[in-house]
């Protein structure tokens, strides 16, 4: 029995898919070390000539590289479901890294309890850096006023600071989970469709979730890292395709109050 | 722990802004006061911080020149005060401080009092587990009460917090750094001290305060109505019609969006008559309710998106239009949107909605507009994207009774059968450029021996358009056409260059006054030449003036009968095409769809 499956998804990546790879090279083997059963994937979807290369030279220890051609990233993520072994799932992004202990706290997190198990599970920190910040670079321990990086804290959706309607202006949660194949297999991610100006696979994935009733919760002691790009980054295409979160047919906010 | 703070405040601190110093002196006198229980201004100042504050940290004992020394007793503090110093001073490091400082070190100043009197409120961390907001920074900038503690502290807001230890975490990323050297880029050193955002609290970052924003929609709208202003325009009232048969006619629940306007700075909207509809409808202020960042067509698009009327209608909102034109393919796929556009200007002068926003807007939203000339000129210019239709409501009159008809009637009657009468015009409108307030000055040049009288708020002074003239009378502006006193005027004239559908022309037609237009905008789909005088604007000012002139010159030959002919018809076309049954039955049609 497989107890997770980490799938990185790629596609035009190049170099940062270096980082990316030996990241979770480390993430994986540290589970492993820790006794849990860990499948290791790849999914490339429509990859250019420079990634393919970096996987096929800094990826050969992956269990399996999957090539797909849908140009978009919920179908890719549907493409590693489907192919996963796992009891959990867990998502990377081609272009990010991950904490050593993101897999050993987040299946420690997950396993406590049956409620726990049915929960989506995040990071509680999120490291935005930029590389832009070499230029605003800090000797000491304030950062530059100007600095880009940052910090960003997930909260559990049914902690007393959580707002349920604020999620329908940002997204709250960041793409890369936690979760069980089988809420996987319940909620697929949906394709981007900038003919109907709908997209945002990963918000629209959250608010369903939310909406449906599934608790998203945090990691306690966990980060991500993810890159801040000037050009290319999802979030700034999504802008300039002007989309909009899919949102389920009874997802409406509360109004007259603040919800918690 | 200590028991009483010495304060040193500055009499001149350009750092604070003075209605917080004012504030933060008179907490101070007030402090002061209930600490000795006598006048503070009559009161020795306290003479060394050490002796009242003997366990401040890092205390030096300094003071600084031409400053007036103030203290304040620790016991006078509220709970909340107490346990922020409290927990200042137990994470304060008076050395680190002024190592971190070196102009605070180089002026020896005391570390902790310089934090208090400066620090503080010129936004200087000391400690990254604790990050203290002041001033207007701790009333916006993510201050969650959920996520911070608020305080007011001696008069000024402050917000503060305490972060979690993050060693686990930033060891994780330093485990990073041997696989991408840019994970360092900001400084390995500043890594947990970097700025912090909590999820639930995001949109502060757009200063969004998405609570407010929630909490004041009362219930789901069927209809959004955007307009960026509540005031006397005829866009307005144009709006306000509309929604007065959503409500009346259909019983929908209607949210009016005002996207640029406070309720403070459209105070007394609820006095014009024109947008009495409104009152029907909830009325949310923008600037007031989405928080300072409220201009932002990316959440104005999401917050459209979350609350999903049937209809959405943009009336004039470059925040709406700017919303539907970035993501109205989205938000049509569960509303049917309508963009209303008038005019196209003059040459673009002005930038009117109407030459900016249709061929962003087209592809998503039924082009609105209340004349057939701006409508057909849509569809010629914009036909492949008006895929969603182009469609026209004539604006809405209220229809004058019979008994001011009589009255009117007579009254022009006796004024021309008068030859020998001074002829007197009278002019409406804002008083501006494409108004044709210059050809409306020639015109008074030309005819220097008749009078003509000026309504209207002014943009900029009448000098300036050359309206200085002895036979031309400013006379403010107009409350109501409906109850004007016209019984002393020969005609109406209207001067502008560009517009949709003119209300004050149609008001005036109702009044039964003579009318000498100039043919803008929609004016002949609802006139004819045997109901009005129309004057085409030539090239020229002075050529414009001298068709006017002649206008003029036709009309005030006219014998009473020829008059009365004449403004009977022109108020009968008007209430045929505009009255209010036959607006109800236009906003009928082009809403049919949603309302079936």
């Amino acid at each position: 029995m497989i107890d997770i499956t980490v799938t990185v998804i790629f596609h035009r990546e190049g170099a940062y898919a270096i980082p990316a790879l030996s990241s979770m090279r480390l993430l994986t083997d540290r589970a492993r070390a820790s006794g849990l059963n860990v499948e290791a994937r790849a999914v490339m979807d429509r990859p250019d000539d420079m990634t393919l290369k970096i996987v096929a030279e800094r990826g050969n220890w992956l269990d399996g590289i999957e090539e797909v051609s849908f140009g978009d990233l919920g179908l890719s993520r549907n493409a590693g479901i489907d192919s996963a072994q796992g009891r959990f799932l867990s998502f990377l992004d081609g272009d990010d890294l991950w904490g050593e202990d993101w897999l050993v706290n987040a299946y420690r997190a997950a396993t406590l309890t049956e409620e726990a198990s049915k929960a989506i599970w995040h990071p509680q920190y999120l490291y935005y850096f930029s590389a832009d910040d070499f230029d605003r670079h800090s000797v000491n321990d304030q950062p530059h006023p100007a600095a880009g990086s940052f910090h960003f804290v997930h909260h559990p959706s049914n902690s007393k600071g959580f707002d349920r309607n604020a999620l329908f202006l940002e997204n709250l949660y960041s793409a890369n989970g936690f979760a069980l194949k089988k809420l996987h297999l319940k909620y697929p991610y949906k394709k981007k469709d900038t003919a109907t100006g709908f997209g945002v696979e990963d918000w629209s994935w959250n608010i369903e979730t939310i909406h449906a009733g599934v608790h998203h919760q945090v990691v306690a002691d966990t980060v991500h890292l993810i890159r801040l790009k000037n050009i290319g980054s999802l979030g700034i295409q999504n802008g300039v395709e002007g989309l909009l979160p899919h949102l389920p047919d009874n997802a409406f906010p509360t109004f007259g109050q603040v919800t918690h | 722990m200590f028991r009483k703070i010495h304060i040193q405040k500055a009499v001149q601190d350009e750092s604070i802004p003075m209605k917080s110093l004012k504030t933060f002196r008179l907490s101070f006198q007030r402090a002061i006061n209930k600490f000795s229980g006598a006048d503070p201004a009559s009161q020795p100042a306290p003479d060394s911080l050490g002796l009242l504050n003997p366990g401040l940290p890092g205390h030096s004992g300094s003071t600084l020149t031409g400053v007036a020394n103030r203290s304040f007793d620790y016991d006078t503090l509220d709970a909340a005060e107490k346990e922020f110093i409290d927990l200042v001073s137990s994470h304060f490091n008076g050395d680190l401080y002024l190592r971190r400082y070196p102009d605070v070190a180089a002026a020896r100043l005391d570390p902790f009092k310089h934090w208090l009197e400066y620090g503080l409120f010129e936004g200087r961390p000391f400690n990254p587990l604790l990050t203290v907001l002041s001033g207007e920074a701790a009333r916006m900038n993510g201050c969650d009460a959920q996520f911070w503690n608020k305080l007011t502290f001696l008069g000024v807001p402050v917000a503060y917090r305490l972060k979690n230890s993050m060693d686990n975490v930033v060891a994780q990323i330093m485990g990073q750094t041997p696989f991408e050297p840019t994970i360092l880029a900001p400084g390995a050193l500043c890594i947990p001290s970097l700025r912090e955002f909590d999820a639930p609290n995001l949109a502060d970052r757009r200063n969004i305060d998405t609570g407010a924003i929630f909490s004041a929609v009362r219930e789901r709208p069927d209809m959004v109505i955007c307009t960026p202003f509540l005031c006397a325009g005829g866009a307005e009232k144009y709006a306000a019609d509309i929604v007065d048969v959503f409500v009346k006619k259909w019983n929908k629940k209607v949210l009016v969006l005002v996207t640029e306007q406070s309720q403070e700075s459209a105070s007394g909207w609820d006095r014009l008559a024109i947008l009495d509809p409104l009152k029907e409808a909830q009325i949310i202020h923008c600037p007031d309710v989405f928080g300072p960042g409220y201009n932002s067509p990316v959440i104005f698009a999401r917050f459209l998106n979350s609350i999903r009327p049937q209809t959405l209608i943009v009336n004039n909102s470059k925040l709406a239009l700017d919303a539907v034109a970035d993501y109205g393919r989205g938000l049509s796929t569960s509303m049917e949107i309508f963009c209303t556009f008038f005019s196209m200007g003059l040459n673009g002068l002005g930038v009117p909605n109407g030459t900016r926003y249709p061929q962003r807007c087209m592809p998503f939203s039924v082009a609105l507009t209340d004349n057939g000339r701006m409508a057909t000129s849509l569809a010629k210019l914009w036909g492949p994207l008006a895929q969603k239709g182009v469609a026209t409501i004539p604006p809405r009159i209220a229809c004058s009774g019979e008994a001011i008809v009589e009255e009117q009637i007579s009254a022009l009657s006796g004024r021309f059968q008068n030859s020998s009468r001074v002829k007197r015009w009278l002019w409406v409108s804002r008083i501006e450029a494409l108004k044709g307030a210059a050809t409306l000055a020639r015109l008074a040049g030309i005819r220097s021996k008749e009078r003509f009288d000026l309504f209207g708020p002014v943009t900029g002074d009448l000098q300036q358009y050359g309206l200085d003239l002895p036979n031309i009378s400013y006379r403010g502006i107009v409350d109501d056409v409906l109850t004007m006193e016209l019984s002393q005027y020969d005609g109406f004239i209207f001067t502008s260059k560009c517009e949709g559908m003119p209300n004050v022309v149609l008001e005036m037609s109702q009044r039964c006054i003579p009318m000498v237009l100039s043919d803008v905008g929609g004016l002949r789909e609802t006139f004819t030449d045997e109901s009005v005088l129309f004057v085409a604007n030539e090239e020229s000012d002075e050529q414009t003036a001298l068709l006017f002139d002649n206008r003029l010159e036709s009309l005030g030959a006219f014998d009473p009968p020829q008059v009365e002919r004449l403004v009977r018809l022109a108020r009968a076309l008007a209430i045929e095409k505009h009255s209010p049954e036959a607006f109800t039955s236009s906003v009928e049609k082009v809403f049919a769809l949603n309302h079936d």
